[in-house]
């Protein structure tokens, strides 16, 4: 009997704790009635402007309905049908008898256009390739469509005019030349300007050749395929789309990547204590393609003097190399990205104290040039005093302040006469070409110094003044040319511009450059009328 | 003992009283809870309903293109009378705006309901769809996604363009960003907005909105209680860009991004006239 008495009570506890678990989870929730209820269809996915939506009344009772589609307007039919005329997510609300109510919720979209083109080549390719060019266009009231299409200089079509435009619904061309092509479309339905559409069309050469890549002063990051046998006109250059930065004095070409060193904004001396937070420069990286853009290291408010000069990639290091502005030179591996920037998390690669040229040719504060590696042996420029470049290799690095009877390195100095700002080695024929900042001369030599022969001597922008001039900051050789990013001067006041460049023909801006190992060398234009700072070739063949 | 008690050692085949007293309890006790009831969860009683197992392999699609699944799908009565893909539509919206000078930044997201769970695609039901393997009739087919649910984003454009700004940018975030910034903003910061980068006010004036107070031997300027109004005036004055500029990267620090993702369930309906939802699927359209 005591054993029936304790299951009794076991039992009566069971009921209560299931029972108290039940109710303790008891929440408030809110259906939809089923009773009351609707849905909405459109022909199509899309629901755009001016397509009919079905609304179904799906309520089990009812004899009266009030529609409440959310833009102002209502129905009292059963299942009415009804469009919108402006984009947006509306409420529509369905009353039945006028006592339930049941909202829901309906994203109408904008009309806007699809540009689609199709190639009948895998790349696309100047006066070659046929592009098709096809609009998406959601038209649900059938109304009046007009196209107008504006294809670059030198496209050629059916149906398409001698200034390239088209009234075509899908017209389909062959652009005539290389580099970005931008195609505009706007599209008018029975009246209506929709959002014009632009594409960018990435038209190549006929066959593979290397880039050259530069820096605009002010602009973006270029791209220009070397093509030696074109007609100049035909060869357009490529918009990678990313900003230049404020004085990207240095590009440098590796692996797929385009390096930009920015030195920021301000580049020459800074008082103090203003200097020691005006850093703004930065490194980062642009695929060659232009579908990608990395920050490498920045040094946003940090010391102005140590950001990003003058730089060097070393591929079988793996590593970046960078110059400061006039103390030495860091370094960080190639695969850093995001990182910031400061003297306790980078120490310096070599500075100014740690050669023996400290004090035999190097002084304090001599203001850095351009870094390169040259057979094992680094080459660094100096300009303004103790100039020239001075060479060594990494066991001439002492580590330490120089003191008397550490050795000048043995590779040794050229050019000391120079206040170098830029320089570029050409390998095959044994010659440097530097820009030199005190005569403002861009200058070929011997790799030893001699034989000097001056290149361009045309007038500069006068960029950074007396005492620290930009002058030329970007070199590049693609074994054909040597070429420079050239700053020429503003026409004096009150002259006419064309007048003055008939006479100065080499005061534009451009990137000007000569052919390698020529007797008598004539500077010719390879881009003409653009400043830029830093240049770099990327000699894959692409 | 009289016949009216229990004895708990009386077994019912070959079952102890005690455990099928125990056992009756407990399927009481679980069977009881409408709210929570776990048998009434797994199924209704006398109801069969179609199984369904379905898989998306990616699950972040570009607009306008098809989403590719796979389905395995199987009935006890042997029919399948509806097979179809429905989803509903969420509308991410994310917008971030700084101000460079001091890090301040207002992140703001929501997601909403766009549009309905309504019938996308439908597929036609075939014994060819069989699978003896797998015991289960199998799809691997498509369903559509519209291009009008492109990704949108506006991210540090390079120039500032107060039109596009302010479609993008709904009136009331430009108005909450620029109160919460406010009580942040120091003199300089004050100086920088209103008197070097523009001259929104003389500087007699401006200085006037500040007092000097030591703080040890630094002299440091505050601003005077009765300033405040006027101080929030003059910032509405200047062009929104102007506050989000960063002068570093040459951009505009605002980050807005308009994205869609699509509650995907496959339906099926069998000879009993019983219907099943799959698992739902979000698939992110890009």
């Amino acid at each position: 009997m005591k054993k029936v008495k304790i299951l009794v009570i076991l039992s009566i506890l069971f009921y209560g704790l299931g029972f108290w678990s039940c109710e303790s989870e008891i929440e408030p929730e809110y259906f939809t009635s089923s009773e009351v209820d609707f849905d909405y269809s459109a022909p199509t996915l899309h629901y755009v402007i001016g397509e009919p939506i079905q609304f179904n009344n799906l309520s089990v009772t009812g004899s009266s309905w009030q529609w409440n589609f959310g833009d102002g307007t209502t129905s009292n039919e059963e299942n009415p049908v009804h469009s919108y005329d402006e984009p947006g997510t509306y409420t529509v609300s369905l009353t039945v008898d006028g006592v339930h109510e049941v909202r829901k919720k309906i994203m109408i979209s904008d009309i806007v256009p699809v540009v689609q083109y199709t190639a009948t080549d895998p790349a696309i390719v100047y006066n070659q390739t046929q592009v098709s060019f096809n609009v998406l266009l959601e038209n649900p009231e059938d109304k009046p469509v007009a196209y107008k299409w504006k294809f670059p200089g030198g496209t050629v079509g059916e149906g398409i005019d001698e200034n390239g435009n088209s009234e075509l619904e899908s017209p389909s061309v062959v652009f005539g030349s290389i580099g970005s092509q931008m195609v505009s479309l706007v599209i008018t339905i029975d009246g209506k300007n929709l959002t014009p559409v632009n594409v960018n069309v990435q038209v190549n050469y006929n066959q593979p050749a290397k880039t050259l890549y530069y820096a605009v002063k002010g602009g973006n990051i270029m791209a220009k395929k070397l093509i030696y046998d074109i007609e100049p006109s035909l060869n357009n250059p490529f918009d990678l789309g990313y900003r230049s930065g404020k004085h990207p004095l240095t590009l440098r070409y590796s692996g797929n990547w385009l390096y930009v060193f920015d030195a920021g904004t301000r580049f020459a001396f800074v008082n103090e204590p203003e200097y020691l937070t005006a850093g703004d420069g930065e490194i980062f990286v642009v695929a060659h393609d232009g579908s990608r853009r990395e920050s490498v290291i920045e040094n946003f408010g940090g010391n102005t003097f140590l950001d990003f000069y003058y730089g060097y990639i070393d591929e079988q290091e793996g590593m970046i190399y960078w110059a400061d502005r006039r103390e030495g030179i860091f370094r960080t591996p190639t695969n850093t990205r995001n990182e910031k920037f400061s003297l306790t998390e980078y120490d310096y690669f070599v500075r100014n104290t740690w050669l023996g040229y400290y004090g035999e040719g190097i002084s304090w504060g001599n203001i850095n040039g351009t870094i390169t590696k040259y057979n094992g042996v680094w080459w660094w420029a100096k300009h303004t005093t103790g100039s020239g470049i001075f060479k060594f290799t990494e066991s001439d690095i002492l580590g330490r302040d120089k003191v008397d009877g550490d050795p000048v390195p043995g590779a040794g100095s050229v050019l000391r006469n120079f206040g170098i700002r830029s320089f570029v080695i050409d390998e095959v024929n044994q010659k440097v070409y530097f820009a030199d900042s005190r005569y403002k001369m861009v200058i070929q030599s011997d790799l030893d110094g001699s034989g000097l022969k001056v290149i361009d001597n045309s007038p500069f922008d006068g960029e950074g003044g007396d005492t620290e001039a930009l002058f030329v900051t970007g070199m590049a050789i693609d074994g054909e040319y040597v070429y420079w990013a050239y700053r020429g001067p503003q026409p004096p006041a009150g002259s006419d511009p064309e007048e003055y460049y008939q006479a100065n023909p080499l005061h534009r801006s451009g990137i000007k450059r000569i052919k390698l190992n020529e007797e008598e060398p004539v500077i010719e234009y390879f881009i003409q009328g653009v400043e830029a700072y830093g240049i770099a070739v990327d000699q894959t063949l692409r | 003992m009289n016949s009216y008690s229990l004895n708990i050692k009386t077994k019912y085949l070959g079952i102890p009283a005690k455990y099928i007293l125990a056992l009756v309890c407990l399927s009481v006790v679980i069977s009881s809870c409408e709210i929570n009831d776990p048998v009434g969860e797994i199924s209704d009683p006398g109801y069969i309903a179609a199984n369904i197992y379905w898989d998306i392999p990616v699950t972040n699609i570009t607009a306008g293109n098809n989403v590719d699944f796979y389905a395995e799908y199987w009935s006890t009565d042997e029919t399948i009378e509806y097979l179809g893909i429905w989803y509903n539509i969420d509308k991410i919206l994310n917008y971030t705006l700084t101000y460079p000078a001091n890090g301040y930044t207002l992140i703001l997201d929501s997601t909403e309901l766009a549009r309905e769970f309504l019938e996308i695609k439908t597929f036609a039901h075939s014994e060819e769809n069989y699978d003896p393997e797998k015991k289960a009739y199998v799809i691997e087919d498509q369903f559509p996604v519209s291009y009008t649910l492109a990704a949108l984003s506006y991210e540090n454009p390079s120039v500032f363009n107060q039109e596009q700004f302010n479609q993008l940018i709904p009136a009331d975030i430009q108005e909450q960003f620029l109160n919460n910034l406010f009580p942040q903003l120091g003199y300089q910061d004050f100086r920088n907005l209103l008197r070097v980068y523009r001259q929104v006010v003389e500087d007699e004036v401006f200085e006037g909105y500040f007092d000097t107070i030591m703080e040890g031997e630094t002299e440091i300027r505050v601003m005077k209680a009765e300033a405040e109004e006027a101080l929030k005036l003059h910032l509405r004055e200047l062009p929104f860009g102007d506050l989000i500029y960063n002068r570093n990267r040459q951009y505009y620090s605002v980050d807005f991004s308009q994205n869609y993702q699509l509650n995907a369930r496959f339906r099926i309906v069998n000879g009993n006239q019983v219907e099943n939802l799959s698992e739902t699927k979000v698939v992110s359209v890009l």
